[in-house]
């Protein structure tokens, strides 16, 4: 516990980007300097130039802020489009994003499925797996994982997931991109839970990250997933303390530091200028613990209005 | 104008005692990890109350650009049962006071110290007249004082009402403890007493959950810091985290919205959703 390797996407400021206001340098600075983070996940939209020249100043960058890319998220690159020459073009995209990943050395690549239906058919199928499997040959000579990731279209139906994960379950450096959560049917904790092993990196929105229940992202991590867990925030508002409210949140619950100190610890250290202070507190609980109990109770009536959490 | 976060040093006072932390590494991390502008300080969180010390504190407050403004000060409360407990207690306001005057700190709670459910004509008498004479010495280094509704009858709202009614010092006030009440509805209680608050402090449900009821009191024009404060006894570092940040989401949020009037045509062409 404790050695959870936590990012933020790039794409969680698009909002930002979109009115101006980020671009992506700016989302280096601001995880680096802002967040404290070491690890980058860069999602295509900032990217302005697939040329050489713009590669090597990113490339230069990452390195002079020692940061690493745990993932390349591609839209527009996705491998079937029902219009052959979206299709073509997207083909062109993905060649350039896995030239990128290369040249910036990143860990993953995230190509999504493209199908839209729910379901795959045979001739999609055949094409998809043909498509990923050249991809990732290409990802294998740096090193890279590649896959899709369970936000859209058919990759968010477990059973049609399940039938490409099959099928390409000789190409060893093939993966998911697990969207916590992002499944069209069935429990999404099971799915997340069964889909897991296949994780090569993983995305977590505002409400998995806003959630006082710990329990899904121990089960997770307890099931061996050793990838980056990766902030994504969808508003397009707010972004920078949206951002940073999660990553709080997870660190709390991933990273945290458990330690053990006395009944008396806090009375302990006023003690220090206020002598008999620490007398004073037990006189002071003695008291109260009389009166509840002359009350007939244990505890202080808890009266406190229960809040739910709010979705924005 | 942004609203003003704090935390208070109160909420490590586990890390502070497990050895991890101390008043020097608290401002480091209000500073840097909170990215905050000003820190509540508990008095026991101070190791001495000598001048060499403080003045070391306050050359390390300066040197952050942090501002203190709270002095959550305990072993001060006003009254005590036995006469000669009252009497230290008085003689540690004092050197409080002096303290609060060496840091510029803004506000200072004293709590009544009345466990009873009502004051007694005795006790009553004897807390305004102090509150008043310390509010009288607070006013000439521009400082704040009152209780807080966290112990005591101080978390009877119509006991606090009658102290607040009575003591008539323009710098006295209530440090605003988020739903600390015996009776009553908690957040109409807060919204009544928010208009005597010179602080407030907001615990780690209240701002895991800030929402409305935090908005609402905000829209009072209540002008005072909004400090997390922590009663979590591990993991505390973490958790005011997660409190600070909160807070700032809900309480001063950008104003842009560059959300998706229409989803990336990867996603559903033609989608004018904005969503995924």
């Amino acid at each position: 516990m404790g050695n959870e390797k936590i990012s933020v996407m790039s794409y969680s400021f698009h909002g930002l980007h979109n009115v101006g206001a980020m671009d992506l340098y700016g989302y280096l600075y601001t995880i680096k300097y802002r967040y404290c983070l070491n690890i980058a996940d860069i999602w295509n939209g900032f990217i302005t130039s697939y040329e050489d020249i713009e590669n090597q100043k990113l490339k230069d960058m990452l390195e002079e802020l020692d940061l690493t890319v745990a993932a390349l998220c591609c839209d527009q690159a996705h491998v079937w489009d029902d219009d052959p020459a979206v299709r073509a073009a997207n083909e062109k995209m993905a060649l350039d994003c896995i030239r990128l990943a290369k040249r910036i050395g990143a860990n993953t690549i995230r190509i999504d499925v493209g199908v839209r239906d729910e379901k795959f058919s045979e001739d999609k199928l055949d094409y998809v797996v043909k498509k990923y499997t050249e991809y990732c040959e290409l990802a294998a000579e740096f090193g890279a994982k590649l896959g899709p990731e369970n936000h859209w279209g058919c990759s968010r139906d477990p059973e049609s997931l399940q039938l490409l994960f099959d099928r390409m379950a000789g190409v060893p450096n093939f993966g998911l991109q697990l969207h916590l959560g992002g499944w069209h049917s069935g429990d999404p904790d099971m799915n997340d839970l069964r889909f897991v092993k296949y994780a090569m990196h993983m995305h977590m929105d505002f409400q998995h990250c806003y959630n006082l229940n710990d329990k899904h992202l121990y089960d997770l991590r307890d099931a061996g997933y050793s990838g980056v867990w990766s902030i994504e925030s969808h508003f397009g508002k707010n972004e920078f303390e949206n951002v940073a409210f999660q990553l709080a949140n997870v660190k709390r619950i991933l990273k945290p530091n458990f330690y053990q100190t006395d009944q008396f610890a806090a009375a302990q250290l006023v003690e220090r200028t206020v002598p008999g202070f620490v007398e004073g507190i037990k006189v002071y609980i003695a008291k109260m613990m009389e009166k509840m109990a002359s009350n007939g109770s244990s505890q202080p009536a808890d009266n406190k209005p229960k809040r739910v959490l709010p979705n924005d | 104008m942004n609203k003003r976060l704090s935390f208070s040093t109160y909420g490590m006072c586990n890390a502070q005692a497990a050895g991890i932390v101390n008043l020097f590494s608290m401002m480091e991390l209000a500073k840097f990890r909170y990215h905050l502008d000003y820190i509540d300080i508990w008095s026991g969180s101070l190791e001495s109350l000598e001048d060499e010390y403080i003045e070391l504190v306050a050359d390390n407050l300066k040197e952050r650009g942090l501002k203190v403004a709270n002095f959550c000060a305990d072993g001060a409360q006003v009254w005590a049962d036995d006469p000669s407990r009252r009497e230290i207690q008085h003689k540690t306001a004092l050197k409080y006071l002096h303290v609060a005057e060496k840091l510029g700190i803004e506000t200072i709670r004293f709590d009544i110290g009345v466990m009873d459910e009502a004051f007694s004509e005795e006790n009553f008498s004897y807390v305004v007249e102090k509150y008043t004479e310390y509010c009288k010495i607070a006013a000439k280094f521009k400082c704040k004082i009152g209780p807080e509704n966290h112990t005591g009858l101080s978390r009877a709202p119509a006991q606090l009402q009658r102290l607040l009614d009575a003591v008539k010092e323009p710098n006295f006030g209530l440090l605003l403890h988020l739903n600390g009440w015996y009776t009553g509805d908690p957040d109409q209680n807060d919204l009544h007493f928010i208009q005597y608050a010179i602080h407030a402090h907001v615990d780690f449900d209240q701002c895991f959950y800030a929402g409305d009821h935090i908005r609402a009191l905000a829209e009072t024009g209540y002008k005072g810091a909004w400090s997390a404060e922590c009663h979590h006894t591990t993991n505390q570092l973490n958790a005011i985290e997660v409190q600070v940040t909160n807070m700032r989401r809900v309480l001063n949020p950008m104003g842009y919205d560059g959300g998706w009037k229409i989803a990336p045509p990867s996603v559903v062409p033609g989608n004018n959703l904005d969503q995924f």
